[in-house]
């Protein structure tokens, strides 16, 4: 149907209000209580307009469009109305906009403005409310609230929370939680709609989750801005409650080719920044990633892209996370693509320096036999030819991804001494089948994973007797919790702050001579300051020593191409090394990271070879339909204290005789249960935002 | 009982402006919030005649009632808007002349209006003992021992101490009708 608006003749839809009709003609009207995704109300009177035949204005917002109804905006009586809404509004709101945390993004700010209106004609009043920063996640300033009741149609209507309402209180009536209750004791779901509604800064993100240098997108879902791969963890998530472990994997498949190797060893920064922190423990992000696949069918195949043949060649060196990951990108790119790798199976540091405890062979296998599917030539055993003789050969774009698989020594007294090993090798030893002979007494030295890798394959191995020292205090310490706890139930005995003097013995290893650290730090030139404590010098008398303190690059002096820091290959922003047509990409380039790190810049660097193998650089696949997820979540009985869900795990004692793994996958209720914590941070982001006067 | 009828009940010894104050203050839109003309109107409505009462009335309040209560009439999202509104319009319809003696700070014409009452020394009442000179905090008390004292208005905070320290009942309290008396001390008739 037609409208007029100020003359203008507007298209208008069947029941749709006068307002909408406007707005979407991009005609603006001031308004406040009403927005895109809630009922119009009708309560602030900002949108007042005239309408030919009536004789007072009416809110546009509950006028329903009428076939040729004649709208006029800003006639005088209009005008009166909205102005003196906004006068009487600004009355009793504070007028310290600059002290707002809303300041300069405030929809009540924008709109008078807009009016050029103030409050001077009417009584002033504040109603003093203190601000309450006691909840986990958000901030009520309710001080600023003009009650507009869109945080309480948005709790209440579009999530089905019900948990904010308008209150009565001795400062008078406002938004808030009835009974003098806590979001948490009122059945709080923490989506943060009302924070995301509000036209003013009386509901707003609590200060300490909004990073400066993260886009508000990324503040309000930190979890997927913060995974190297970006994967799009709320949702997965969220198909996994709803029991669909196809889509979920489908969804993780999107933007990594490795979920169930991510799912059981990835180091899971996610679940650091997981907002539900705040409430406890975090949702067990990287289990659930492990329980989609381990359920998963394979159908996301069907969707799987695989673009005609460009005859392009790329050759990629290191069959690790970051190699494979290229290759698949690039080989569904159409290029022709061969790995080499120098082991006699691929998956770099995923086979051989991850104990099978934590990542069997079957799974790997598994998955890279997805990843070949893509069409992959992979010559394994293989020393590949240089960079050079690659190109020569015919290859148009090289990848160096041979990631860092040298293990390091410290340079200590008795460092040579028989018995005194690196990790990468009695890792990889272990893996094989043809482990390092351990004595009955092991020590590794270093703080991180790999050692607690190394002692927990060495107590596998049959020593009776297995020591952590490093540096680090416990807090300190690199290695993740679980893993620190998980080693303590085998066993292993840790020696934090500890300082390792020497290692002693003639002509084998007899024992390290170990000191107790006051203080470790590091300046301000980045050295690190080690203070001793005086007299606490002993020796733990030990048969086998094994070095756990980083580990670097091997070959690469030989590649032709620029280094960094020693061996290490220098690589710009788009991954390019000094060599044209020659990309490096993971460990290689970063020093030893994480196996999502690697598969992200593994990803990159298939992005920017394509687009030099004249493609247009887009990896990006689809492997499911975007479905609009519910807005309606609704109560949950008891929500904000759901203890995290764990997995079945095999006792220390069975644990300790074999290297069988030591972790179940959920069962899919676990999973369903585990992942109907999330907080479902990304919903918000699905909620219109109305647009400002500057906008139109 | 509504507004309205509050309004055309008042009686004699009542004062329009504090009847109409307290029948804001307790009335059904100050427990809703869910409009900005039923809500916001009614916390100015209530503010502005507390001013009124209080003997803080601007000459422009009249107005600006009036005014606010016509858009509150036809913008309030219910009928307790547009009834409270009525009453007040109503009340200045009929009592518009109470309001701007208030507002112009001449006087409650009911005596109600505490900031509006004065105290007054009677004549032929006062013994000239200088007591309330003594309990007067202010200085507002003119006079000294036998002759009549007199309260000076413009110093007077109507605090009611010199009332109390009257042994002879000679201070009393005024509404609109004041008491004649000298303007400045002279001796006392009484023996």
């Amino acid at each position: 149907m037609k409208i007029t608006i100020d003359g203008k003749e507007i298209e208008a839809r069947e029941g749709q209000s006068v307002l909408d009709a406007a707005l979407e003609a991009g005609i603006f009207i001031p308004h406040l209580c009403s927005h895109p995704d809630l009922e119009a109300k009708g309560g602030c009177r900002l949108c007042s307009v005239e309408i030919e035949g009536m004789e007072e204005p009416v809110p546009s917002c509950m006028t329903t469009a009428e076939e040729g109804m004649k709208i006029t905006v800003n006639g005088p009586k209009a005008d009166k109305i909205r102005k003196t809404a906004m006068e009487l509004m600004l009355a009793t709101h504070p007028a310290d906009c600059t002290g707002c945390p809303k300041y300069g993004k405030c929809e009540m700010q924008s709109m008078y403005q807009y009016m050029g209106v103030s409050p001077e004609r009417w009584r002033k009043k504040s109603r003093s409310v203190p601000d309450n920063e006691s909840n986990p996640l958000i901030t009520h300033l309710f001080m600023r609230c003009v009650r507009c009741g869109r945080c309480i149609r948005a709790c209440q209507d579009m999530r089905g929370v019900k948990v904010l309402d308008y209150i009565k209180t001795d400062m008078g009536i406002r938004a808030g939680i009835p009974d003098g209750k806590s979001l948490k004791e009122a059945g709080c779901r923490f989506c943060g709609a009302c924070i995301e509604v509000c036209p003013t800064g009386s509901i707003v993100d609590a200060l300490k989750i909004m990073k400066e240098d993260r886009s508000y997108a990324e503040n309000v879902v930190p979890c997927r801005s913060t995974c190297p791969a970006h994967i799009d963890i709320p949702r997965y998530i969220r198909y996994i409650k709803e029991g669909d472990f196809e889509k979920a994997t489908a969804v993780v498949r999107e933007k990594v080719p490795f979920p169930e190797t991510l799912g059981s060893i990835c180091t899971h920064a996610c679940e650091s920044e997981c907002k539900r922190n705040e409430l406890g423990a975090p949702i067990s992000i990287c289990k659930l990633k492990r329980a989609a696949a381990n359920n998963d069918t394979g159908a996301w195949k069907e969707r799987a892209v695989k673009e005609a043949p460009t005859r392009k060649k790329a050759a990629v060196i290191g069959a690790g996370p970051a190699g494979l990951t290229a290759a698949y990108y690039l080989a569904k790119k159409g290029h022709e693509v061969t790995v080499y790798e120098k082991n006699e199976k691929p998956g770099g540091q995923c086979r051989y320096g991850i104990p099978a405890y934590r990542l069997p062979d079957e799974l790997l296998d598994k998955e890279i036999a997805d990843i070949l599917e893509a069409g992959i030539e992979l010559k394994c055993s293989t020393e590949a030819p240089t960079p050079e003789q690659l190109k020569a050969s015919g290859y148009d774009a090289v990848l160096v991804s041979v990631g860092t698989h040298q293990g390091t020594k410290l340079p200590l007294e008795g460092n040579d001494l028989p018995g005194v090993y690196v990790d990468a090798e009695f890792l990889k030893r272990a893996r094989m089948g043809d482990p390092l002979p351990v004595g009955e007494k092991v020590m590794v030295l270093g703080g991180g994973n790999v050692a607690y890798d190394c002692a927990r394959t060495a107590v596998r191995l049959g020593a009776k007797e297995v020591h952590i020292a490093c540096l680090e205090n416990e807090r300190q310490m690199t290695s993740t919790p679980d893993e620190i706890e998980e080693g303590r139930e085998e066993g292993i005995i840790l020696h934090s702050a500890h300082s390792f003097l020497r290692i002693t013995g003639t002509d084998q290893v007899a024992g390290v001579e170990l000191q107790k650290v006051d203080k470790f730090y590091f300046d301000e030139n980045r050295r690190a300051v080690i203070e001793l404590v005086e007299g606490s010098k002993h020796e733990v008398p030990v048969d086998n020593v094994i070095f756990a303190v980083g580990q670097k690059p091997e070959g690469t002096a030989s590649m032709g191409l620029e280094l960094t820091h020693g061996p290490y290959i220098r690589a710009n922003e788009k991954l390019e090394t000094s060599m044209e047509g020659v990309y490096a990409a993971g460990d290689v380039v970063t020093g030893t990271k994480s196996v999502i790190a690697a598969i992200a810049a593994g990803r990159t660097a298939a992005e920017e070879m394509d687009k030099y193998l004249g493609g247009n650089g887009d990896i990006s696949e689809k492997l499911l339909d975007e479905e609009i997820p519910d807005p309606y979540i609704g109560q949950v009985e008891g929500f904000g204290d759901l203890e995290r869900v764990s997995p079945q795990m095999a006792g220390a004692d069975k644990r300790i005789s074999g290297f069988d793994l030591v972790e179940q996958p959920f069962t899919c209720e676990q999973a369903q249960c585990e992942a109907g914590r999330c907080l479902q941070c990304d919903l918000r982001l699905n909620i219109t935002k109305p647009k400002l006067w500057m906008d139109y | 009982m509504n507004t309205i009828d509050i309004v055309n009940n008042l009686k004699e010894n009542e004062c329009i402006v504090d009847v109409l104050f307290k029948a804001v203050s307790s009335h059904k839109c100050k427990d809703c919030g869910k409009c900005v003309f039923g809500y916001e109107g009614i916390t100015q409505l209530e503010m502005i005649l507390k001013d009124i009462t209080e003997k803080r009335g601007r000459s422009t309040d009249v107005e600006l009632l009036q005014d606010l209560c016509g858009m509150m009439k036809t913008q309030s999202l219910c009928e307790d808007g547009v009834e409270v509104a009525e009453g007040v319009l109503a009340a200045l319809d009929t009592y518009k002349k109470d309001f701007e003696d208030h507002a112009s700070r001449r006087g409650c014409r009911a005596g109600v209006c505490e900031r509006f009452l004065t105290y007054h020394i009677l004549a032929d009442k006062c013994g000239g003992c200088g007591e309330c000179i003594d309990a007067c905090e202010d200085g507002a008390i003119l006079g000294k021992k036998r002759f009549i004292h007199v309260i000076d208005q413009n110093e007077c905070m109507q605090c009611g101490a010199c009332v109390a320290a009257c042994d002879c009942g000679a201070i009393i309290r005024a509404g609109a009708v004041k008491p004649k008396g000298p303007k400045r001390p002279i001796p006392c008739k009484r023996r």
